[in-house]
């Protein structure tokens, strides 16, 4: 199993031309406290340059994982690379990696530059893109500030500008919405989005897939501290996509049921609705059309043909609520 | 260079104008509140109290720093207590998981914001030499206290010593302040160990036992700043069991900073 999620992860590299080796490799990674595995046998690729999303529900291991890339934990059993260095010395691509691992941490007493610059100073990284960074992600006129003065979103803010110091090539951003309002929440992402933009890897986690499915093209679902999904957001929701009919007259409900499952595809009945499940690569739009002149050719009228997009975070709940683990 | 880097990056977090203000106002009141107690509540050595300061003790050169050393010695609750916090908060804080996401060496880590709170700690020190001496000079007349000999060469060899006796005590406690905190990971838990051992506890067990004075780290300490005391222990030793402690507090925070995780 270990090897075809390495090989999905090279083939989705190879989808966005990136020829650089995998930012991160991991490689039956464990962590256990005692009897409880945190993180369990977790093996996958993050493709050079990709915005992977991290996501499983609170206790996951999504934590864990993190602060073992960035040799704060140390791992049970596995091993890995990050950007092409051995997990267990982080010295040697620390300096070249971001992070906002858990809740932003920073000395309440001191201003918000200074507590970025005595950060660059320890990571002997430059401080000339403090000011940058302080209005990149929307501090500007707060930054000499205290930071105890700050709102839960602006220090989430400054943690993200903390990850951003040094122009790293990888950022880790853990939960980087946590505690945020909608507008805040959108800012995020779209500050991710920015952040991507300049070619950088960033693994980004939450236990919402709606935080991550806009900004990823890359998913690692774990749950329990196992994979259970690793792809792009399509292949996690294309299970979910259908075509949704419904007649005018109840009545012709099993007649238009007759006629859906004449496509060949898999058809569910849900009340009054008949769902055409578009399972692989199905053109949706010439479907419709067939179905609806077969239907008026069979004098039922639909009171509804609608495309349904995959519902992913259904998808996601039904994956993690399994428990179970590729 | 991590630990360097390490000293550079604390020194911007604690060179802060807010920070060394509060430190001078409270340095000044208690040094010049401790060292005018000191000095008018000092008896003849033939009269002397248990744990008071003898007069013929501030007379000649030493006189005038003397008392700044021994009222400096009353408040090592207060410099233990500032490391354990300091150390403390940034497990609860959790600064310190993002200083390690910036340098991975932690036993540089610890090591290089060790010695910025020192140096600042040092600082506070000779200001505190300074106001203590002054105000020494001023309320001693009062109690009779000749100070003829509080200005010389002698003088301020002898002040230069104390102040290197209270660089030491402040090193000392600093060290034990962290190790306790590195191993209990918490302010309130490990304010709570040092307070009770270094308070009650050293004085209860040591009451009437010769033995704790030469191996009690707070005893120890205090024959460094008051090598006068009746059962102070003599410097060379007091410093060759503080070094040993030393080593041992070192060893035990890069074994426990190198093996455990850091999770908080």
């Amino acid at each position: 199993m270990t090897e075809d999620l390495i090989t999905a992860g090279t083939s989705h590299r190879s989808s966005r031309g990136v020829g650089e080796a995998d930012a991160v490799v991991v490689e039956g990674l464990t962590k256990r406290y005692g009897s409880r595995a945190a993180v369990d046998n977790l093996s996958f690729a993050i493709p050079t340059g990709t915005v992977a999303g991290l996501i499983g529900p609170n206790g996951a291991g999504k934590t864990t994982l993190m602060a073992m890339l960035l040799g704060l934990v140390h791992p049970t059993s596995g091993a890995g690379t990050v950007l092409g260095e051995p997990l267990g010395k982080p010295a040697g691509y620390l300096n070249r990696v971001g992070a906002l691992i858990e809740s932003p941490a920073f000395h309440p007493a001191v201003s918000g530059i200074d507590n970025l610059r005595s950060l660059a100073v320890l990571g002997s990284r430059s401080q000339k893109n403090i000011p940058d960074l302080i209005e990149l992600v929307g501090l500007a006129g707060r930054g000499h500030d205290r930071v105890g003065s700050y709102s839960m979103g602006m220090k989430q803010r400054l943690g993200i500008a903390a990850s951003l110091l040094g122009d790293p090539e990888l950022i880790i951003l853990d939960e980087p919405t946590n505690g945020l309002d909608p507008v805040g929440m959108q800012d995020v992402r779209r500050l991710i989005g920015e952040i991507a933009n300049d070619g950088r890897t960033i693994l980004v986690s939450s236990h919402l897939l709606s935080e991550l499915e806009q900004v990823s093209d890359w998913l690692i679902v774990i749950d329990n501290g196992g994979l259970v999904h690793l792809g792009t957001p399509g292949s996690l929701g294309a299970a979910g996509e259908a075509l949704v009919l419904r007649t005018a007259d109840p009545a012709h409900t099993q007649m238009l049921r007759t006629i859906a499952d004449s496509t060949q595809l898999r058809v569910q009945v849900d009340g009054d609705d008949v769902l055409v499940m578009l399972d692989g690569d199905v053109d949706a739009a010439s479907l419709a059309v067939e179905i609806n002149r077969r239907a008026h050719t069979a004098g039922i009228v639909l009171s509804e043909l609608h495309y349904r997009r995959a519902d992913l975070e259904a998808r996601y709940l039904n994956l993690v609520s399994k428990g179970e683990t590729t | 260079m991590s630990f360097l880097n390490t000293f550079r990056s604390e020194w911007i977090l604690l060179n802060r104008k807010k920070l060394w203000l509060v430190l001078g106002v409270v340095t000044t009141l208690y040094t010049v509140a401790a060292t005018a107690l000191v000095i008018s509540t000092a008896e003849p050595l033939r009269q002397q109290s248990e744990g008071g300061l003898a007069l013929e003790a501030l007379v000649g050169a030493g006189g005038a720093t003397m008392a700044v050393i021994f009222s400096i010695a009353f408040g090592f609750l207060l410099v233990l207590a500032t490391f354990i916090s300091s150390t403390g908060n940034e497990f609860t804080r959790g600064t310190l998981r993002a200083a390690l996401t910036f340098q991975s060496s932690r036993v540089s880590l610890m090591a290089g914001k060790l010695a910025a709170r020192v140096l600042v700690a040092a600082i506070v020190m000779a200001g505190a030499f300074v106001i203590g001496a002054i105000t020494a000079a001023i309320v001693a007349p009062a109690q009779d206290i000749g100070t003829d000999g509080w200005f010389g060469l002698d003088a301020l060899g002898d002040a230069v010593e104390d102040y290197l006796r209270a660089i030491a005590y402040v090193v000392a406690f600093g060290i034990i302040g962290t190790t306790i905190a590195v191993l209990v990971r918490s302010t309130p838990i490990a304010l709570g160990i040092g307070l009770l051992w270094f308070g009650p506890i050293e004085n209860v067990i040591g009451e009437g036992r010769d033995w704790t004075e030469r191996w009690f780290p707070g005893m120890v300490i205090r024959s460094i700043v008051q090598p006068q005391a009746a059962d102070a222990v003599a410097t060379p030793s007091a410093l060759a069991t503080l070094g040993v402690y030393a080593v041992v507090c070192a060893a035990v925070i890069a074994i426990v900073m190198s093996r455990r995780d850091v999770t908080a």
